[in-house]
């Protein structure tokens, strides 16, 4: 097994032939060659096409190739002639209205979920359960849903009033929010139930004691008790979202008329549809400045909150 | 203020029963202590008061009105918990204005009561600090003044001192029975130290095994108490139990403590041991009553040996050899005592109670 | 008492309330897998009926003998599950080592090196697709398995080793602490001690592997092309865009392939949720 233990007893445990600058050495070693692989896997696989992507945003694009340096040509054709802030726009309404249905459902369930009840368990594996399932599939199940000539809601939105969901210009963002809502809240919803299960149940008890009533020991005892945990919740959810490509690609394609092209989904069009590698690098570049942007601002919210 | 009464309370979880057939009636303004060992149901108990758990079966009432169904904000009443349960995120003034916040009292008013709260606990310097800056007395007033700032019909308190040491301890029983003694409002507090029963209570409720064992004065439970378990749960050191016998001799008794110590029976107690004589039956008697030799009438002297000696310095407790078993005797502090020495005890007859084998019940010497 | 209050019917009803709400929700998640379930099992002509029934008339399996079990379908979810196979060999492997030298080991840059490596975190996966089909290519290993592996190693591997250096972190010092005064070398401590008490971590890790890649739909994309080498979810995406929509078998494929993860799921909750709320913070 270890050396020591071949030794004669009553030696001395450490091994005789090393010096100690040799072990330190060699613990060196051991922390370069356990961590290097891994990162060198990641840099080769992230942050070189990355650094491709800033390259070629700075660039024009000789289809596959990049061309010469054009500076900040591509950013501005983006943003000011090519829809890229209305693509950022439509972004900002998906994702906020995805979060501000999202949150208040996933809370009101953990809620909900953390009292002891009957068929406890059964109610959080289904409640759980969208967020184990692929956008894909998500888009298409609800994709099939919403289908206006097939789809089981058509009777309800011929009383409506409704012609189309996925496919109306006027529905179809709409439709979008809900379809990402019945796909995010869980994150929200494991999050909370974690969170709530850390406030001591006789804090809760005192509360009632004193006379307040449950919605009242809620938002003043309860919610701030489990802020952080919501805001890093709210975070995640926020950016997921923010990056959503697949589902958004299977229901809409970015249509109907562009009512539903998100920057995410921008990128992904101007690579691989229309080969504008250029305007996919500029949009690449774009969302990652804002995930940066945004996950440094929700640091500073974070941070300054443990004052 | 209001008074409680308990019939017939009970309630189980999970088909055991934790409270069982409680009978009690708390005047208005009275301290009440529940005390008795882990699980005895005390706090369950509590907690059926207080409105937290509903109770199984029985009905209590506030004034005479059956509160079962009130939830805890209609019964009026304010807790404070063992673990204080203060409210993390908030001031100690914010947790002491929270209470009165449900209510429709106007702002001023409420200031003024929390201030007023505040100086009655020595809490005011501390208004602006949040509880885990605090230490664990602090806390403690702090959550007693988030109970009295409402003025509340009951106190109830569950085992408040128990996160303490043993000096703040004392100092805050002292706290909490001055507080009573200010406001006079009906208190029941719970508790599994026998000290802080008999010190805080207008009267002790000893419980045990979700059972009313006795209820009586702190004088009472400990002269008269009416069980085995009573009698060792009150009093410390607790009251020896020696296994004995009665033995004609003549026209009188002896007394055998466990075949090895003779105890002749005085005359005047004789009628009192008689009807024991054919029933199996252990002696009671407490260690502090096991008078050195040259004190108190009424006594018989007994030499022993002394097996192990512990001096406090205010007084000494020894244990002695009776036959195979030991028992315990406290007196003054004798700093010459040591292990091996033969004392000569006295068993005074006034002080001695017989405990039924079978049952358990006490005959208590008359008062 | 002060005033006379009636007892409490309230309390029953806002039980009631709670249970209603949670049905509620509990049908709202399951609205679109019955509509897909029910559709799964109609025959193409029923599919296509004008009046939706949720209740076919003649269940038929007939889908799922197309759409889930045809030789297309079936070779899409092989290559998905030797993707995760791949991945799981190289992605553990890998963090698991980086984990403990987070955790354990010093080296020099170690600050520097994990700042990028979280860093990573902040990249979302379609900024760098378009590219990394560009690297693929040049490096003429555009849809070959390697590269499969190799992404989804190196996208999963920044959060595994975070949550795997939770793990490492939670584990009582004084093993290692009693390991070392006996004298064991710090690599024989990593292998001998440290390791096998990662089961659980590494139990989370792999459910955390398996569903990303199961799930994957942009990765998959733009390094595959050819039928036979694509994965599962670009596989159902063909579905729609080549010929037009079978409603029918799509709907077979799709429960079929999902069903399975959420029986796991519902059965191993706490590992999923466990690598789940590990891997979130990727997204």
């Amino acid at each position: 097994m270890n050396t020591a233990m071949t030794q004669a007893p009553g030696s001395t445990m450490s091994q005789p032939t090393r010096s100690r600058r040799g072990s330190q050495a060699l613990r060196l070693l051991q922390g370069y060659a356990f961590f290097y692989p891994a990162f060198l896997l990641v840099a080769a696989v992230l942050f070189v096409p990355l650094f491709h992507a800033i390259w070629q945003s700075v660039h024009a694009a000789d289809y596959m190739e990049i061309g010469r340096f054009v500076g900040l040509a591509n950013f501005v054709n983006l943003l000011m002639h090519d829809g890229g802030l209305r693509d950022i726009g439509l972004s900002i309404v998906f994702v906020g209205g995805s979060v501000l249905l999202a949150t208040p459902l996933g809370v009101g369930l953990a809620v909900l979920l953390n009292r002891p009840m009957r068929w406890r368990a059964f109610f959080r594996t289904v409640l759980v359960a969208p967020w184990v399932v692929s956008q894909l599939v998500t888009g298409l199940l609800w994709l099939w849903l919403y289908d206006d000539r097939l789809g089981p809601l058509q009777a309800m939105m011929q009383s409506l009033g409704i012609r189309a969901l996925i496919t109306d210009p006027d529905w179809a963002m709409a439709s979008l929010i809900l379809t990402n809502v019945w796909h995010s809240y869980p994150l929200v919803m494991v999050f909370t139930l974690a969170a709530l299960q850390t406030v001591p149940s006789e804090v809760i008890e005192a509360a009632t004691i004193d006379g307040a009533s449950a919605w009242r020991r809620f938002w003043r005892i309860t919610l701030p008790l489990i802020r952080n945990t919501l805001k890093v919740a709210v975070v995640l959810t926020t950016l997921h979202t923010f990056n959503t490509v697949t589902t958004i690609l299977i229901m809409t394609g970015g249509g109907p008329a562009g009512a539903t092209e998100v920057l995410a989904l921008r990128v992904f069009k101007e690579g691989f549809q229309f080969f504008r590698m250029e305007v996919a690098a500029t949009a690449a570049v774009l969302i990652l400045l804002l995930n940066i942007a945004f996950s440094l601002a929700f640091v500073r919210v974070l941070k300054s909150d443990h004052a | 203020m209001a008074s409680i009464s308990l019939k017939n309370l009970g309630k189980s979880f999970n088909g055991s029963d934790v409270v069982k057939d409680v009978d009690l009636d708390i005047a208005e303004g009275e301290f009440i202590v529940l005390v008795g060992p882990s699980g005895c149901g005390k706090s369950t108990t509590l907690r059926m008061l207080a409105g937290l758990e509903s109770a199984g079966s029985g009905e209590i009432s506030f004034d005479g009105t059956p509160v079962n169904d009130w939830t805890p904000k209609e019964r009026n009443v304010a807790m404070v918990f063992q673990s204080y349960a203060l409210y993390p995120h908030m001031t100690v003034e914010a947790n002491m204005r929270f209470p009165l916040e449900q209510s429709k009292m106007p702002r001023e008013d409420v200031a003024a009561t929390v201030r007023g709260a505040a100086e009655m606990l020595n809490l005011t310097q501390l208004l602006g600090r949040k509880p885990k800056t605090l230490s664990g007395g602090q806390r403690q007033r702090v959550a007693m003044g988030r109970a009295i700032v409402r003025r509340p019909a009951v106190f109830l308190f569950d085992e408040p001192l128990s996160n303490l040491d043993a000096a703040l301890r004392t100092q805050m029983r002292m706290e909490i029975r001055k507080l009573h003694d200010k406001l006079q409002t009906t208190t029941v507090y719970v508790t599994h130290d026998q000290v802080e029963a008999m010190t805080l209570a207008d009267r002790v409720v000893v419980m045990d095994k979700g059972r009313v064992i006795q209820v009586g004065t702190p004088m009472e439970i400990y002269e008269r108490p009416a069980t085995r378990f009573v009698a060792s749960f009150i009093g410390s050191p607790p009251m020896n139990f020696v296994p004995a016998r009665l033995e004609a001799a003549g026209n009188s008794l002896v007394l055998w403590l466990h075949d090895s110590v003779r105890l002749p029976v005085p005359p005047a107690h004789v009628p009192r041991l008689l009807p024991w004589r054919n029933r199996g039956f252990q002696i009671g008697v407490r260690p502090e009553h096991l008078l050195q030799q040259g004190q108190g009438q009424g006594v018989v002297e007994f030499d022993t040996v002394l097996c192990a000696v512990e001096v406090t310095g205010s007084n000494t407790q020894a244990l002695f050899a009776i036959g195979a078993t030991q028992a315990c005797a406290v007196w003054q502090a004798d700093w010459s005592a040591r292990p091996g020495q033969t004392r000569t005890l006295a068993m005074n007859f006034e002080r001695l109670y017989i405990v039924d084998e079978a049952s358990g019940l006490i005959d208590a010497p008359a008062a | 008492m002060r005033n006379t209050r009636r007892p409490h019917p309230s309390a029953w009803l806002t039980l009631v309330g709670f249970y209603l709400v949670l049905l509620a929700a509990v049908l709202f998640v399951l609205v679109p897998f019955l509509w897909g379930l029910s559709t799964s099992l109609k025959s193409p002509q029923e599919v296509l009926a004008t009046t939706p029934h949720w209740i076919p008339e003649h269940i038929d399996f007939g889908n799922y003998g197309r759409g889930l079990l045809s030789e297309k379908f079936l070779r899409f979810m092989g290559n998905s599950l030797l993707a995760v196979i791949g991945a799981l060999i190289v992605s553990l492997t890998l963090a698991v080592h980086a984990a403990y030298a987070c955790a354990r080991l010093r080296f020099r840059g170690k600050d520097l090196l994990l700042f990028l490596l979280w860093s990573t975190i902040m990249i979302p996966t379609v900024a760098i697709i378009v590219p990394l089909y560009l690297l693929s290519v040049n490096l003429q290993v555009y849809d070959t398995r390697f590269a499969v592996i190799a992404a989804y190693s190196a996208m999963l591997v920044p959060t595994l080793i975070w949550l795997l250096r939770g793990f490492i972190d939670s584990l009582p010092g004084e093993l290692e602490e009693s390991a070392l005064v006996d004298g064991c070398s710090p690599v024989k401590m990593f292998y001998v001690i440290v390791l096998p008490l990662l089961r659980p971590g590494l139990a989370a890790a792999s459910v955390l592997v398996f569903l990303t890649i199961w799930n994957d739909f942009l990765l998959a994309f733009s390094l595959t092309l050819r039928d036979e080498n694509r994965l599962l979810q670009v596989g159902l995406h063909s579905y729609v865009t080549e010929a037009g929509i079978e409603w029918g078998p799509l709907m077979a494929a799709t429960i079929g392939s999902t069903l399975p993860v959420v029986i796991a799921f519902a059965f191993l909750q706490r590992l999923f949720i466990q690598g789940l709320t590990g891997g979130a913070v990727k997204g």
